[in-house]
C-alpha cells in the first residue's frame, strides 16, 4: 500500500485532476452544488450508526463469565462451607481473551464511530479500576490477614454497573441503563445493610448478585444480538 | 457570494469528508470500499487533504500488515461546516 502511494506522490502523472473520481472504473464528472449535497448525505446515510449497537457478545461473554463463577462460588461455598472457594473469582481473569477478540474486531472493521470510543474509554477506566482493586485487596490481604476482597462485589455492582449504564446511555439501549440502575441500586442496599449493622447472608446477596449480572449483562447482551442479526438482514 | 472550498469541491475528497465527519477514525482500507475510489487515487486525495491540515493521517501496524487510519481535524471540521454553510447559500436552502 505504501509502495503504491510513493510511486504515486512521485510520479506527475499520476496526479487527477480537481474533480476526478473513480467509480467502477469511471471517471466521474465536476461536482455541481447539488450533486455535493446528494454525495454528503449518501456518505454520511452510508456510514451512519449501522454498526454502532455491536453484536452483545462482549456484554453476553462477561455476563455468563461472572454469573456462572458466581453460581459456582455460591454453590461450592453453601455445599462445603470452605471461604476458600472464593479464590475461583481468579478465573474473571479469562474475560480479557473476550476484550482482545473484541479489540482485533475492531481494527478490522476498518473504523471507529465516536460511539465506539466513548464505550471504549469507558470499559478501559472499569478495567483500570478492576486491576487496581484486585492489587489493593492482595496488598491489604497480605499486610493485615484480612480479607478485604468484598470490596470487589461493591466494584463489580457500583463501578461496573454505571459502567453499563454509560454504555447504555451511549448505545440507546435501554435495558442496559435499567440494568445497570438495579445493580448500583443493590450496591446501595448493601451498602445500607453494612451501614445498618444488617448481617448479609450468602443465602439472598450471591443470587441477587448473580441476577443483577444477568439483568444488566446477558438480557441487554441477547436483545443487542437480535437488533444486530435484524439490522443485518435489513443490509 | 463566497466561493466553494476548492480543497473540498472534489468528489473524492468531499466523499473522504463526509465520511470522516461522521467517524472518529476510519482506516485506508474503510475509506476505499465506501468512496469506492482506487488506492492510487485516493492516497494522493489523503495526501492534499492531510497537507491543508484537514485530515489526519497516522500510519501504524496491525500485527505485520500496515494500517493507516484517517482522523479529521478541527480546521478540517470546520471547513467542512463552511463549505456546507457555503452551499446551503448557494442552493438557498
Amino acid at each position: 500500500m505504501n509502495d503504491r502511494r510513493t510511486n504515486a506522490l512521485g510520479s506527475p502523472s499520476a496526479e487527477p485532476s480537481l474533480h476526478e473520481f473513480s467509480q467502477g472504473g469511471k471517471i466521474c464528472k465536476q461536482l455541481n452544488e447539488k450533486e455535493s449535497i446528494e454525495l454528503i448525505a449518501r456518505m454520511i446515510s452510508e456510514t451512519k450508526s449501522r454498526f454502532e449497537v455491536g453484536d452483545g457478545n462482549i456484554l453476553l461473554n462477561w455476563g455468563i463469565l461472572t454469573a456462572t463463577i458466581a453460581t459456582v462460588v455460591w454453590a461450592a461455598v453453601a455445599a462445603t462451607g470452605n471461604p476458600a472457594f472464593n479464590g475461583l473469582w481468579a478465573l474473571m481473569a479469562f474475560g480479557w481473551f473476550f476484550n482482545r477478540r473484541l479489540a482485533v474486531k475492531q481494527s478490522s472493521r476498518g473504523c471507529l464511530s465516536y460511539t465506539d470510543k466513548l464505550c471504549t474509554a469507558i470499559w478501559k477506566s472499569v478495567g483500570i479500576l478492576g486491576a487496581a482493586g484486585v492489587v489493593i485487596c492482595t496488598v491489604l490481604h497480605l499486610t493485615t490477614g484480612n480479607s478485604p476482597w468484598m470490596v470487589m462485589f461493591f466494584y463489580a455492582l457500583f463501578v461496573v454497573g454505571f459502567g453499563i449504564i454509560g454504555s447504555g446511555a451511549a448505545l440507546k439501549v435501554r435495558s442496559m441503563v435499567a440494568g445497570g440502575i438495579l445493580s448500583v441500586a443493590f450496591g446501595m442496599v448493601l451498602l445500607g445493610c453494612i451501614f445498618s449493622e444488617v448481617k448479609l447472608s450468602m443465602t439472598w446477596v450471591m443470587p441477587c448478585f448473580i441476577h443483577c449480572f444477568v439483568l444488566m449483562m446477558i438480557i441487554p447482551g441477547l436483545e443487542m444480538r437480535r437488533l444486530a442479526r435484524k439490522e443485518n438482514e435489513r443490509a | 457570494m463566497k466561493e466553494l472550498d476548492p480543497l473540498l469541491h472534489s468528489q473524492l475528497r468531499l466523499a473522504v469528508m463526509s465520511v470522516l465527519m461522521n467517524l472518529a477514525e476510519a482506516d485506508f482500507v474503510y475509506l476505499r470500499e465506501k468512496t469506492d475510489a482506487t488506492a492510487g487515487n485516493l492516497s494522493v486525495q489523503l495526501d492534499k487533504l492531510a497537507a491543508a491540515g484537514y485530515i489526519e493521517v497516522e500510519k501504524g501496524f496491525v500485527g505485520k500488515k500496515t494500517r493507516t487510519v484517517c482522523r479529521v481535524t478541527a480546521a478540517g471540521r470546520k471547513a467542512f461546516e463552511e463549505y456546507v454553510q457555503t452551499l446551503r447559500g448557494y442552493l438557498n436552502l
